[in-house]
């Protein structure tokens, strides 16, 4: 028992010593000013902003819980919300579904045929959420490419509804999502060394065994990152909801779009606000947890 | 508590060849590994080791030849199916299973029932000395003891055959002399057939029963360490096991048996003519130990010894070094080891002294063999 304390204490005093010296090499001073114009933005830009809006739920028009009790007595938005978190929760679980497989192949293919694979992830997410929305309208609309093929195929009699739907929304909102889900999960199975691998096939493991024992388990935090990234942004996605959503799929972002640019209610637009923000910080809390819970993550972490 | 017994089985590696991209790597290496002994491969970085070892395990294909273990040709079967166990340099415990379940590992892949698996990786933990260490995370353990870690979880399923690659490389020296005898009686007590992947000369003299020396991805020599050292095959070996002096000399004929190589205008050595088959005027490389040179205050020269000027004499605790410039050649210094025997050395820096050699001790090497080490 003691012995392994011992052991521990200097590698933590060694740490310890590499960090105050370079702070000695790059003085408080100089940090504290090179990062006043990112504060100023963030506090102008987003703070500011954020909580006047949060605010304003409690004073327009009028001091009170109004606003809130509004929301909590209509269906509509109360539906809205729980299908905002739904299709957020199966958006995640899509785009690791199709991100998985594409990260671990990522992780053990020879690095240059990586690196193109890698630019077919990449190549998406510099292209504007806009323009994939778009690209899914041409594709799912009434007389889009999926309705004529099928009806060239005699498959349907009638165009389907494809556009407009809620699972039109999740479709695009994967696509557009599932980056972050591919890129922190393979950034954690190239960090598991060769040679763990390599021993679990000595010790007598097959491939799926090797992938359920080791490349699994020890991947988990990238999981946990790419779920997590992917649910809070579609819990907040705005974009593609409004193009390829209709009225029976409305989501929160859209809804407080709604409230700010045609009916004009800031105050309903700042509680709907503030209950996606608490929803979303339970939700990160208790991912938080479930990684701390999870001895096997908290040792790779 | 079950104890663990092990049979060793022989590997047989024949004519085995491996490229990576053009290069030769291993080349034409065979060596046919005893049931229980302990082997070591040993050679300088990159010299083709680690690949020859990857073969054995199954994670590389030579592009030619034959790897067997026992009567099994395992040359090209898959990794979990060779039974071969192996012990990684850096440990590759797996960080996120305690020290109980990464020796049960191999037990679980063998669908050992649970109560007998436990009982295996008590006996293991027991004989690597790490009782009372079953749920600690490797991480919370010192290199040493990753290492037994790593050494009983390689063990458990008794293998025939245990690779090591470099395990000691990563430990300070005190506990890598302490780990060398624990994995030495490991061995002895299981019986296993061990292949030891190893850069350092002393750590492959003092653990295997017979060393094979690569250098270039080529086989130079394999036996016992004794005969390593007195009897090397080449150039390379007499170089990389030990110290040794090389000088350039030229064969002048014989003298009564004993074949005579000239290093300089005054100086000359003897060696036994059936280690030369040389024509007169060829240039020879001469090697002798340290250990095997005499030096004393100058007073005859004797037939096959040599005048020198002493430049330094260092005490070494348990000998004298004592080096020596040769007369009438600028510059070289040959190195020789005196037993210190608690007196102090009548020679400073600067006395005139004669060096000898027995000719028994004095080999000779071909000039080409000499380029090519
Ligand atoms: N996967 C590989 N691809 C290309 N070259 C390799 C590979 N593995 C090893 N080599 C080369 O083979 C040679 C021998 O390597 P290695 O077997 O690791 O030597 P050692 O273990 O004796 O230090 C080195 O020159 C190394 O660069
Ligand atoms: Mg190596």
């Amino acid at each position: 028992m003691k012995k392994a304390k011992t052991h521990k204490l200097p590698v933590r005093a060694a740490i310890s010593f590499t960090k105050s010296k370079s702070w000695r090499h790059y003085p408080i001073g100089l940090s504290l000013i090179l990062i006043i114009p990112l504060c100023l933005l963030l506090g102008f830009g987003f703070v500011y902003p954020v909580g006047r809006l949060l605010g304003q739920s409690f004073f327009a028009p009028d001091f009170g819980l109004d606003n809130y009790r509004r929301l909590l007595e209509t269906p509509l938005y109360l539906r809205v919300l729980g299908r905002t978190v739904i299709v957020a929760l199966i958006v995640m679980a899509a785009s690791l579904a199709l991100g998985y497989p594409v990260a671990l192949a990522m992780a053990r293919l020879r690095r240059d045929l990586a690196g193109v694979v890698m630019a077919c992830v990449l190549l998406p997410l510099w292209t504007s959420a806009l323009v994939r929305s778009y690209a899914w309208i041409v594709i799912l609309q009434r007389r889009g490419l999926v309705n004529d093929a099928l009806l060239g195929l005699g498959v349907i009699s009638e165009p389907l509804k494809l556009i407009y739907t809620e699972g039109a929304v999740i479709l695009a909102m994967t696509h557009v999502l599932v980056p972050f889900m591919i890129l922190p999960i393979f950034g954690a199975i190239r960090a598991i060394p060769t040679e763990l691998v390599q021993a679990a096939r000595n010790l007598g493991g097959g491939q799926f065994t090797v992938f359920a024992r080791i490349l699994l388990p020890l991947s988990l935090p990238g999981i946990f990152a790419g779920c997590l990234m992917t649910f809070i942004l579609a819990l907040g996605f705005y974009v593609t909801p409004a193009l390829v959503g209709g009225p029976s799929s409305l989501l929160m972002a859209t809804l407080i779009g709604q409230q700010t640019t045609e009916t004009l209610d800031w105050g309903f637009a700042g509680a709907l606000s503030t209950v996606l923000l608490c929803v979303t910080l339970v939700i990160v809390v208790c991912f938080r947890k479930a990684l701390s819970n999870n001895r096997g993550i908290s040792n790779v972490a | 508590m079950r104890r663990v017994i092990l049979k060793g089985e022989t590997v047989t590696l024949e004519k085995i060849e491996k490229n990576f991209a053009e290069t030769a790597v291993v080349r034409d290496v065979s060596i046919a590994v005893q049931a229980g002994e302990f082997l070591s491969l040993l050679g300088p970085s990159g010299s083709g080791k680690t690949t020859l070892l990857m073969m054995i395990a199954g994670f590389e294909a030579p592009n030619r030849g034959r790897i067997s273990v026992g009567t099994r040709d395992i040359t090209f079967e898959a990794p979990n199916k060779r039974d071969v166990g192996m012990v990684f340099q850096r440990y590759a415990l797996f960080p996120h299973m305690t020290v109980a379940q990464n020796i049960a590992f191999p037990l679980r892949m063998r669908r050992c029932s649970r109560a007998q698996a436990r009982d295996r990786v008590d006996a293991m933990l027991a004989m690597v000395r790490l009782e009372g260490f079953a749920d600690r995370l490797p991480q919370q353990l010192s290199g040493g003891q990753q290492q037994r870690v790593a050494v009983a979880r390689a063990l458990v399923a008794e293998p025939p055959v245990l690779l090591m690659d470099e395990p000691l490389s990563a430990l300070d020296k005190k506990l890598r002399e302490t780990m060398q005898l624990e994995i030495k009686r490991i061995q002895k007590r299981l019986g296993v057939t061990v292949v030891y992947v190893t850069h350092d000369q002393e750590e492959a003299l003092t653990m295997s029963d017979r060393v094979a020396v690569m250098a270039d991805g080529e086989l130079m020599q394999v036996g016992a360490p004794i005969d390593l050292y007195h009897r090397p095959a080449n150039a390379f070996v007499a170089g990389f096991i030990g110290k040794m002096n090389f000088l350039e000399g030229e064969y002048i004929g014989h003298d009564g048996g004993e074949a005579v190589i000239r290093l300089s205008q005054t100086a000359t050595v003897k060696c036994p003519t059936s280690s030369a088959t040389a024509v007169v005027g060829q240039r020879l490389t001469v090697a002798i130990r340290p250990e095997d040179l005499s030096v004393r205050p100058s007073g005859d020269v004797r037939p096959g010894g040599f005048k020198g000027r002493v430049e330094a004499a260092l005490f070494v605790g348990a000998a004298y070094v004592v080096l020596v410039a040769i007369d009438g050649r600028a510059g070289e210094v040959v190195e020789a080891r005196l037993p210190a025997n608690g007196g102090s050395l009548p020679l400073v820096p600067g006395d005139i002294v004669d060096v000898f050699a027995e000719p028994s001790a004095v080999r000779l090497f071909s000039h080409q063999q000499r380029q090519a080490a």
